[in-house]
């Protein structure tokens, strides 16, 4: 089956362990949120399984074949599994005109064109005239919204059957946004390309993400349809013992009480369903504010 | 295409453009200095041409050799590269660029220097051993700035080259006046022998920074 898998990926900096045995599938032709507050460990998740930088241990594997008998490819130090994978990540020009600062827009996406096996340039033509990109400008000119832009280009253009976002829509403007949201689902409506979108802004990117993975202190503590997801899981508020009734036996992630009354985030079963009671008041909820809810603060 | 040509087309179009740019202004200034001098052009090109460019040539391979490794690399990476193949094109293109500007840099020095053309022959591997040389140094540079920060690396780096002059002017006076005397003197007579020995050190010593650098990189988390 064509899957990406992260197997026990632990990484460490220095002893500072960041990723705690991350097991992760990506399904091929899935458009997948992966959502962690700041630290969580989205973008080191995000790049070990690139094969950017190493894990400390676990091993991220790929097969692009529906073929059973073929035997997937380790990611790390592999260009044929590399060949199938795009991480465009946040760039950083904060060398100032040396190196990637000092390179024009056009030379980066030359270098880009180089390297990505699949690469459209006809795709990269027209989102560089739907942002109007001028790409003769150098990168250290431009704005975190063009560069956004420019991460967006190479990613989408790259045609990898995996590509990974890191914070794509970060200082993009509405139109932007919007834009990048439209075009992103036409290329995924017309290929069988996976994408993973790790962002922050949850309630505006919720209706293009399939299932959604929820990252928090390094381990994936959720991934689920996002629509099954945002089915089962109810704010469920009233009074303390109809409240704590309701909680036995099933999952909850969040629990509040308020005087003589409680409030919790419960998860139901498949097709389960809750009603509205004099005692209890059930409120459907948002992909944010379940994100809120299972990591206890602010995205 | 496979990686590995990938990275020989990205990394000469890379290397080509930065050293290209930087040989035009060369050549520019020379041209207008060497005119402003009034004596014969071209002989006085040639000489401003020989020296700047030979100049040129050995910062270049420092100066680069920094960036390329701490911000162009880790970009062809983030392409999805494979590290080994973008270091194999990045240190081909480079060593073939400096070998092309060092044999112009030759070339005009034989012209301006008739007599040393009987030497010219001896002297290709010393140029070659020396460039290789410079590489090392570079290639050291690059993993001491890379590794600890651009300050402390540069402390390092400065320690390396006074103990490198060191061992290198040691040696020589410990052999010369000692029982390799006679070595020493019978390079300075066969200098065919002597400079194709500098010239096998020098790519001893290159090899050794490449590896040292590919050390350093296998499994390095890059900073993008």
């Amino acid at each position: 089956m064509k899957t990406l898998n992260c197997t026990g990926i632990v990484k460490k900096f220095g002893n500072n362990e960041v990723l705690h045995g991350v097991d992760l599938t990506l399904e091929k032709g899935k458009i997948y949120g992966l959502i962690g507050r700041n630290g969580a460990g989205k973008t080191t998740l995000l790049s070990i399984a690139s094969g950017q930088n190493p894990a400390t241990k676990g091993e991220v594997t790929v097969s692009n074949s529906d073929d059973i008998a073929v035997q997937p490819m380790k990611v790390w130090d592999n260009q044929d599994a590399l060949d199938l994978i795009c991480f465009s990540r946040e760039i950083n020009v904060t060398a100032g005109n040396q190196g990637i600062g000092g390179l024009k827009v056009k030379d980066y996406l030359r270098a880009a064109r180089t390297y990505f096996p699949n690469y459209d340039k006809e795709l990269e033509d027209r989102l560089v005239k739907e942002f109007e990109l001028d790409v003769k400008k150098r990168m250290s000119k431009l704005s975190k919204g063009m560069l956004s832009m420019v991460t967006i280009i190479v990613a989408l253009a790259s045609r990898a059957p995996y590509t990974f976002f890191d914070e794509p829509v970060a200082g993009l403007d509405v139109v932007a946004r919007e834009t990048f949201y439209k075009i992103a689902l036409e290329e995924f409506a017309e290929s069988e390309r996976t994408f993973v979108i790790s962002t922050h802004i949850i309630e505006e990117a919720a209706d293009i993400f399939e299932e959604v993975i929820f990252l928090d202190k390094g381990q994936v503590i959720l991934k689920e349809n996002t629509q099954e997801l945002v089915e089962r899981v109810v704010h469920v508020s009233g009074k303390e013992e109809e409240v704590d009734a309701i909680c036995e036996g099933r999952k909850v992630y969040h629990v509040e009480k308020i005087g003589r009354s409680k409030a919790a985030t419960v998860m139901l079963e498949p097709g389960e369903e809750l009603k509205n009671t004099a005692d209890i008041t059930v409120q459907p909820m948002n992909l944010q504010q379940i994100f809120v809810a299972m990591c206890g603060k602010e995205a | 295409m496979t990686g590995l040509e990938r990275n020989l087309k990205y990394w000469f179009s890379y290397v080509g453009k930065s050293i290209g740019q930087i040989y035009l202004m060369i050549v520019g200034i020379v041209a207008v200095m060497s005119f402003l001098d009034g004596s014969d052009f071209l002989m006085t090109f040639s000489k401003n041409l020989v020296m700047y460019l030979v100049m040129a040539s050995a910062m270049s391979i420092m100066v680069f050799g920094f960036s390329n490794i701490t911000i162009i690399f880790p970009t062809t990476v983030s392409f999805s590269s494979k590290r080994s193949t973008s270091l194999i094109g990045m240190t081909v293109a480079q060593h073939v660029m400096c070998i092309l500007s060092f044999a112009v840099a030759f070339v005009f020095g034989l012209y301006i220097e008739p007599n040393f053309r009987p030497m010219a022959g001896p002297a290709i591997p010393v140029v070659l051993g020396g460039i290789c040389f410079l590489f090392f140094i570079g290639n050291i540079m690059a993993v001491l700035s890379d590794r600890f920060g651009r300050t402390l690396g540069m402390v390092l780096y400065m320690l390396f080259v006074f103990a490198l002059v060191f061992v290198i002017v040691f040696g020589y006076n410990y052999l010369a006046g000692g029982k390799g005397e006679a070595l020493v003197q019978a390079l300075f007579t066969n200098l065919g022998a002597a400079s194709v020995i500098i010239c096998a050190l020098g790519v001893l010593l290159d090899v050794i920074g490449v590896w040292i650098l590919a050390a350093g990189i296998k499994n390095k988390d890059l900073k993008f």
